[in-house]
């Protein structure tokens, strides 16, 4: 994957890669609408994953509970 | 009204961005390949911050018995991010913690994983365990996904996924797999009880044209066993429409296994077309003298005179030409046939070009 320093395209800074040609080429209020749901879904997936953290460390018997802590936090 | 074409690469973008499939709009025409690619830039750029912790519960899972693990990760990690961590997993590891999970929970995560950056975790489990994912897939009609993991399964685990496919099932998944050796070596040795049960479902639900383009990929051996199948069971209709949608090469593996009574039946069941005019310009000279003696032996002349009839000119030179090379006892029950008044038009003038000729 191409690293992204900058750019003005939002859905390449979405997506911190050059989108495929293809895609690139599409009007901007489609590449525009792609970017916000890829920030969406981005934001969603790291809630879920903080939850999920939270809730494995709350939830697993005492006996793991130090070692999951430790790998997840 | 047509209804415009929707890759399932969008309703595969659609999932990872949680939304529906309907709100990821103005990408129809975008070639698949192209949407292939977005959908793995957008996976990556949704788990890249979480690598780390991605790796560290993969490393985590190391420390656990399998059973604990197992028991752990269904329980707490949703299947996306249980997805991100099985790609990162050591194979073996991965092979012991297919068995702890339950097959719904393996199945909403495959439809998670990256098909490319889990293929040696994907190839390390038991092909069984392949099968009982992909029944689980096939039943939710995931047929996207079972297509993209078509090229990173082992050739064990396709055999596995194949034995549990409906026919259905196959003429969904079939046109959405990018073809590669494996495909190829799994359509040419699909199982003769397989092909029955496929062709049985095709006939009964009259899926012929979803059919085609399973039909084009197999090998002319198994043409062979699907068009022997339908005569054996006197399913002449659905051998006239099977015949319909085939290439040459497919139609001469048909010829090749039709007795001369079953193109006599067949044949009036037809719909005319080049394929089949090419086909039956190139019969040869065995099976024009098999028809010939069926017709006169078994009294056939309906059928005989259908088929004489419509024969290219070509064919029906060649007809003429066999019939010059008949045996007597042929020839004799030709001429019977005719003072019988049997004779069609067409028969009637190759009983007499050929009586002329014979020595």
């Amino acid at each position: 994957m191409r690293p992204m320093p900058e750019t003005s395209d939002p859905l390449a800074a979405a997506l911190r890669s050059e989108p495929p040609a293809a895609i690139a080429a599409l009007p901007e209020d489609v590449r525009t609408r792609l970017a916000e749901q890829i920030r969406s879904a981005r934001h969603r997936q790291a809630t879920v994953v903080d939850d999920a953290v939270r809730t494995a460390v709350k939830g697993v018997p005492l006996p793991v509970r130090g070692i999951v802590r430790k790998a997840l936090l | 009204m047509a209804t415009a074409h929707r890759s399932p690469q969008l309703g595969r973008i659609a999932r990872l961005l949680a939304v529906d499939v309907a709100d990821v709009h103005g990408l129809d025409g975008i070639d698949d390949d192209e949407l292939r690619a977005l959908h793995d830039l957008i996976g990556r750029a949704l788990f890249a911050d979480g690598q780390q912790r991605f790796a560290r519960v993969a490393g985590l899972s190391k420390m656990l018995p399998g059973r604990v693990a197992g028991k752990l990760a269904e329980k707490f990690l949703p299947p996306a991010l249980a997805a991100r961590v099985a790609e990162l997993l050591e194979p073996a590891k991965a092979r012991e913690l297919v068995t702890k999970v339950s097959v719904g929970y393996l199945a909403d995560l495959s439809l998670a994983l990256d098909p490319t950056r889990s293929k040696p975790v994907v190839q390390a489990i038991p092909p069984a365990r392949i099968g009982e994912v992909a029944r689980e897939l096939f039943a939710r009609r995931e047929y996207a996904t079972m297509a993209e993991f078509a090229g990173t399964v082992t050739l064990e685990a396709l055999f596995a996924a194949l034995e549990v496919a409906s026919a259905r099932d196959l003429l969904e998944v079939v046109p959405l797999i990018a073809w590669n050796d494996n495909i190829d070596k799994v359509i040419a040795d699909i199982p003769a009880a397989k092909i029955d049960e496929i062709l049985s479902e095709i006939v009964a639900e009259e899926l012929w044209d979803q059919a085609s383009y399973l039909i084009e990929k197999l090998h002319p051996a198994a043409i062979g066993t699907v068009a022997r199948g339908l005569f054996d069971r006197g399913a002449y209709a659905a051998m006239a429409d099977f015949a319909g949608i085939v290439n040459p090469e497919a139609l001469f593996a048909v010829l090749d296994v039709a007795t001369a009574r079953d193109l006599l039946v067949i044949i009036p069941l037809l719909e005319w077309n080049d394929v089949l005019a090419q086909v039956v310009a190139d019969v040869p000279a065995e099976k024009i003298d098999a028809v010939l003696r069926e017709v006169v032996t078994e009294d056939l002349w309906d059928e005989g005179n259908y088929l004489l009839d419509h024969l290219p000119p070509a064919a029906r030179d060649r007809a003429i030409e066999r019939a010059c090379d008949v045996p007597d006892d042929v020839f004799d029950a030709l001429r019977r046939a005719g003072e019988a008044g049997r004779h069609g038009p067409a028969a009637a003038e190759l009983f007499a070009q050929a009586e002329r000729a014979r020595p």
